[in-house]
């Protein structure tokens, strides 16, 4: 059996991607790079915010987790490339992986026994 | 140790002998579970009877099939559930009394199940006996469910699925936990225990409460416990811990909110408790009068103790029968690993849609490091049963045998004088066609009129017409 990656690993390697983008946005002039610069900023306060949750220690944080992780990842090699016209959409995407892993963070009605 | 017997049939239908419930009664005789009882017996059929708004659950007509082919055998047969304990906060199954209206809700009655449903511990759930297990791998002792230590025949019609604490529902769950009393499952969540205990597994950190006033919802810290042993003030909150019975209530509200680190010890031990408990089950009954029913349908990823049912994590897989719930369990968890697992379902999230792939313990289990195989191999070491088995295919039964049972007669003879007296065809009308229509129509054109829409692509897929020629 293939190793599942840990929710909380999936989180750094978001985290990770989020940061590289951020370092590269930050100094670019284009107006795609701008937009991107305060959601990114959002979406790392959110991820670190939630890298204490209980919720990572649990294998239900690994989906929601991956996906932060894949549009991040994304998102930072759109940037890496400087291909600009892509990047909002992609920033969108993660935006959206985002706030739904808050939300299961929040562990609303979850039965875990 | 021989291995043991398995009966199988899969899960594709196209006759009434094909069904599920034809086949749930062919590997019921085909593992000689017939045999089992003798006129007059009294025969528990333990079912789950399913949370509130769960949907995921056996459907009732299984249970009344089997309780019909019971009374044809001469035995009384009841269904039963057991009463849980208050696993969350809003738990639909912990007295006798919301048990049975959950029951009633899903469908479980006894007019629905020609035979009564029944709570078999009790209104609160210490309706119990105790049996030594002295093979027992963790547990010594397990306190069964009176209604069923009190049967002469115990048939566990199971729900084969994953379980977020269990890994796998399957048999060995029905009787590790499904048949315990309230008072047998707190032995089984090893509450008292000085090591896997809740209290004694989880660390406890009150200094991340912050008072109420930072905590909007902090009522529902004290209100989680029904034995009452959280308090809270204004700014600290306490826990009564030795008394804690690992009801396990608190957890799904206190490791949220930073207040339990998680007790992954209770959850690996649990595990192993399950299949002792089961042990103190078929001891309780005797092993010799004892036969187990798995359907691999609908298999969710969660069990059927929560309010909600996610999709399938594999296709339907079939119909099993045994005399061993060690085996019949091993048997249910072979065939999910050999399954390609569903597009779309949370083994996709995972990455686990190839066949051969250890699914329950990565897309069930809440804790990494849980083993599908535990409930199993404690199973095995305590005596319960083998994990070695032979699966035995079994052919469908001639199709008489699973027509309509109530009358027999073909329908011509059952409805002509009926349908003549009461004729709902109106002949009298439109020169004997009955019905106001049109002549004629044309079929092609609402076969493939796309409107003036964009909806559904899937026309401009290749015809279906092709697959049916080749046999694709």
């Amino acid at each position: 059996m293939a190793e599942v990656t840990k929710g909380l690993e999936n989180l750094q390697e978001a985290i990770t991607a989020c940061q590289q983008a951020s370092t590269v946005v930050a100094t670019a002039s284009t107006a795609e790079a701008a937009q991107a610069r305060s959601v990114l900023a959002g979406v790392l306060t959110a991820l670190n915010e939630v890298s204490d949750k209980f919720f990572l220690k649990t294998m239900m944080s690994v989906p929601p987790t991956k996906a932060c992780k894949t549009e991040a990842t994304a998102v930072a090699g759109l940037v890496a490339d400087q291909k600009w016209a892509s990047l909002p959409a992609a920033v969108e995407k993660l935006e959206k992986a985002t706030k739904a892993l808050v939300t299961k963070a929040k562990m609303d009605g979850t039965t875990i026994t | 140790m021989a291995a043991s017997e398995v009966y199988y049939m899969n899960a594709r239908s196209e006759s009434p002998q094909t069904g599920l419930v034809a086949k749930m009664l062919t590997v019921f005789e085909a593992a000689g579970l017939e045999q089992l009882i003798k006129p007059g017996d009294l025969v528990a059929i333990k079912i789950h009877c399913g949370e509130w708004n769960n949907t995921a659950y056996l459907r009732p007509v299984y249970p009344r099939a089997l309780a019909d082919r019971i009374k044809e055998l001469g035995g009384r047969p009841f269904v039963c559930d057991t009463t849980t304990l208050t696993y969350q906060p809003y738990a639909s199954r912990a007295t006798e009394l919301d048990l049975k209206m959950t029951a009633e809700r899903n469908g479980f009655s006894s007019a629905v199940l020609g035979c009564p449903f029944i709570c078999a511990d009790g209104f609160i759930g210490t309706g119990d006996y105790r049996v030594d297990i002295p093979t027992g791998y963790l547990l010594k002792e397990a306190y069964i469910a009176q209604a069923i230590a009190a049967a002469d025949v115990l048939i566990c019609l199971t729900h084969f699925k994953g379980h977020p604490m269990g890994v796998i529902g399957g048999a060995i769950k029905n009787l590790g936990i499904g048949c315990q009393s309230k008072r047998g499952k707190h032995n089984v969540h090893l509450g008292g225990h000085p090591k896997y205990s809740v209290a004694n597994a989880a660390i406890w950190h009150p200094e991340n409460f912050k008072g109420k006033a930072s905590m909007e919802d902090w009522k529902i810290l004290e209100d989680c416990c029904p034995y009452d042993l959280f308090k809270v003030d204004d700014t600290t909150i306490h826990w009564d811990r030795p008394k804690c019975t690992s009801c396990l209530g608190c957890i799904g509200v206190m490791a949220p909110r930073g207040l339990f680190e998680f007790p992954e010890e209770n959850f690996a031990a649990t595990d192993a408790a399950i299949a002792d408990g089961a042990l103190g089950a078929v001891t309780a009954v005797g092993k010799e009068k004892c036969g187990f029913i798995n359907l691999a349908i609908d298999i969710s990823p969660r069990c059927d103790c929560v309010g909600f049912a996610d999709m399938p994590i594999v296709p339907n897989l079939g119909v099993f029968a045994s005399k061993d719930p060690v085996a019949i369990d091993m048997a249910c968890l072979d065939k999910v690993r050999e399954s390609h697992g569903m597009p779309g379902s949370i083994a996709d999230d995972f990455d686990l849609l190839d066949p051969g792939t250890r699914k329950f313990e990565t897309v069930s289990a809440t804790v990494h490091g849980l083993s599908e195989e535990a409930q199993i191999n404690t199973g095995t070491l305590n005596g319960l049963g083998n994990r070695e088995y032979t699966l035995i295919e079994t052919e469908p039964q001639e199709m008489k045998r699973h027509v309509f049972a109530l009358d027999q007669r073909p329908t011509g003879e059952r409805f002509r004088a009926k349908f003549l007296k009461f004729t709902p065809f109106p002949y009298e009308r439109h020169e004997g066609q009955g019905f106001l229509r049109e002549q004629e129509i044309d079929t092609e054109f609402v076969k493939s009129w796309h409107g003036n829409g964009s909806n559904g692509g899937v026309a401009d897929a290749p015809d279906a017409t092709e697959g049916a020629k080749s046999g694709d």
